[in-house]
């Protein structure tokens, strides 16, 4: 009957949903490695259904709805500190941690939070997560006298010293869809060991800080809160032409 | 539904506890021998949606998953008391209270006091100062060649005496407060910071004490006062996620 009504409700959701998204990037400005999301609200083969099929549909896939978050992979910037267990990367790889969760046990997750310490049994661990993991498995140092080269080669006490393991890395494209899992980490699905040629940094005494821009989340803020404003006007106009055509009704 | 309330409640609370930690910090930038905290944040747990046409996944704000201790080096500041002491490394002193339990301190302010006719070294708490072994130490008397022994403490060999421990990873110690910290499983147990010499076969101190010195607080002030505007708004952009959430309630609520 009339799409006005459904068109608006559906932008109201759609902006509460952005209105989600910018949220948790905007209290993520201060997570490590943390990487922001944006909404995608259209992808090309709706788009392409829309220019072939023009006539057909007449407009009902003019609507726009949630289609997918994406994950923007971008590099951010370091913070530098004297901690020994800060590690950073520049590139597109990724930390591997084998989580302990109950129901993920063993599970193999990705980050690029390097802000790490020594768990009971003195093994490399990131928090509660999981321990980081090595070419050979979890990496047992139970002393803070290490360095890591920037290929990731772990010595004791010094670089060349007696040769600990290495830290294993896996690339994701840049392009890709990750999943996150929360704790910094994400889920590894499109992950795959670092191509020969790929170029990446392994950074001791940094960590990554988050990519959110809070200039840029902040305007994407205020511009979903007046989006849902005008969705909610197009609400209000719909229900008054309906009311006007109710009373004209009565009229005749 | 409306769950970007909650995401900024929960960035509140975390940016409120962080600006607790750099206050903290700031608040002991003339403690002797304090150490740095820092808050390690992480995202909170992600709602995965999949549908056939849509698959996106919902974040639900930000928590403090740890602090970390920072063992940025200090200066040492120089005192006329022959009872102040400072570690020239990541050591640790070992000070025992009343009960017997063993904590470590890198506040050197120590002081004598009497127990039963004896002369102890404590520390400014009034713990028991171990020396090495993990023993008492008694405060030794200077004797004349007559053999006679006098009222003047004789201090260079107290300070000979009072033992330096280091963990195999400071970074993981517990902080007690009154500049104590606890040996934990994640620091391993305090190790004694001398070894025997294989020429001589006496005992070798590993790690320099500095007598007549006070080892200060390793807070950066400028770093931390950076780190204090930061959070400030951090907390303010956390509370416009709020004010906005609740904004788009008000206009759900005033459609009709």
């Amino acid at each position: 009957m009339n799409r006005g009504f459904y068109y608006a409700a559906n932008g109201m959701f759609l902006n509460q949903r952005k209105m989600d998204c910018i949220g948790n990037n905007l209290t993520n400005v201060s997570t490590a490695g943390y990487k922001r999301d944006t909404i995608l609200t259209n992808t090309f083969d709706e788009q392409m259904i829309l220019v072939k099929h023009r006539e057909e549909l007449s407009g009902i896939f003019t609507h726009r709805y949630v289609d997918t978050s994406y994950t923007d992979l971008d590099q951010s910037n370091f913070e530098y500190s004297d901690s020994p267990f800060d590690v950073a990367i520049w590139g597109d790889v990724y930390f591997n941690i084998r989580t302990n969760y109950p129901g993920a046990d063993s599970e193999i997750m990705l980050t690029r939070n390097g802000q790490w310490e020594l768990d009971d049994q003195g093994y490399l661990c990131l928090g509660h997560s999981g321990r980081v993991q090595g070419e050979n498995g979890d990496i047992y140092l139970g002393t803070k006298d290490f360095v890591i080269d920037s290929d990731g080669v772990i010595y004791r006490d010094y670089i060349g010293g007696e040769r600990i393991d290495r830290l294993r890395v896996s690339y994701i494209n840049p392009d890709a869809d990750v999943t996150k899992f929360g704790a910094n980490m994400f889920t590894e699905v499109e992950a795959s060991d670092p191509p020969a040629d790929l170029r990446y940094d392994i950074i001791q005494g940094a960590v990554e800080r988050s990519n959110v821009d809070w200039n840029y989340e902040l305007n994407m803020l205020l511009q979903a809160n007046r989006m849902y404003e005008a969705n909610s006007t197009i609400l209000k106009m719909c229900d008054t032409l309906n009311q006007g055509a109710t009373s004209l009704c009565k009229k005749v | 539904m409306n769950i970007s309330f909650h995401t900024g409640k929960t960035a509140m609370i975390a940016q409120g506890k962080a600006l607790d930690i750099y206050g903290n910090n700031i608040a002991n930038v003339n403690t002797v021998g304090y150490q740095t905290l820092r808050p390690d944040f992480a995202d909170c747990i992600y709602d995965t949606e999949r549908r056939p046409e849509a698959d996106w996944q919902t974040g639900h704000g930000t928590y403090i998953q740890k602090t970390d201790l920072m063992f940025a080096e200090s200066f040492f500041n120089e005192t006329d008391r022959p009872q102040d002491m400072a570690i020239a490394g990541e050591g640790f002193f070992a000070v025992q209270d009343r009960w017997g339990n063993i904590n470590y301190t890198r506040d050197g302010k120590f002081g004598l006091t009497q127990l039963d006719g004896t002369w102890y070294l404590v520390s400014s708490q009034g713990e028991y100062v171990l020396d090495y072994d993990k023993q008492r130490i008694v405060v030794p008397f200077e004797t004349l060649d007559n053999g006679e022994v006098t009222n003047n403490v004789d201090w260079p060999a107290v300070h000979d005496a009072v033992g330096v421990f280091e963990f195999p990873n400071p970074y993981g110690i517990d902080a007690l407060g009154s500049n104590r910290y606890l040996e934990t499983g994640r620091s391993g147990a305090a190790v004694a910071c001398r070894e025997i010499d294989p020429e001589s076969g006496e005992w070798v101190q590993t790690m320099d004490k500095i007598p007549y010195a006070l080892i200060a607080s390793n807070v950066n002030l400028a770093d931390q006062m950076v780190k204090l505007i930061e959070t400030q708004r951090a907390y303010q952009l956390s509370s416009r996620v709020v004010t906005t959430s609740d904004e788009l309630a008000r206009i759900s609520n005033n459609l009709r």
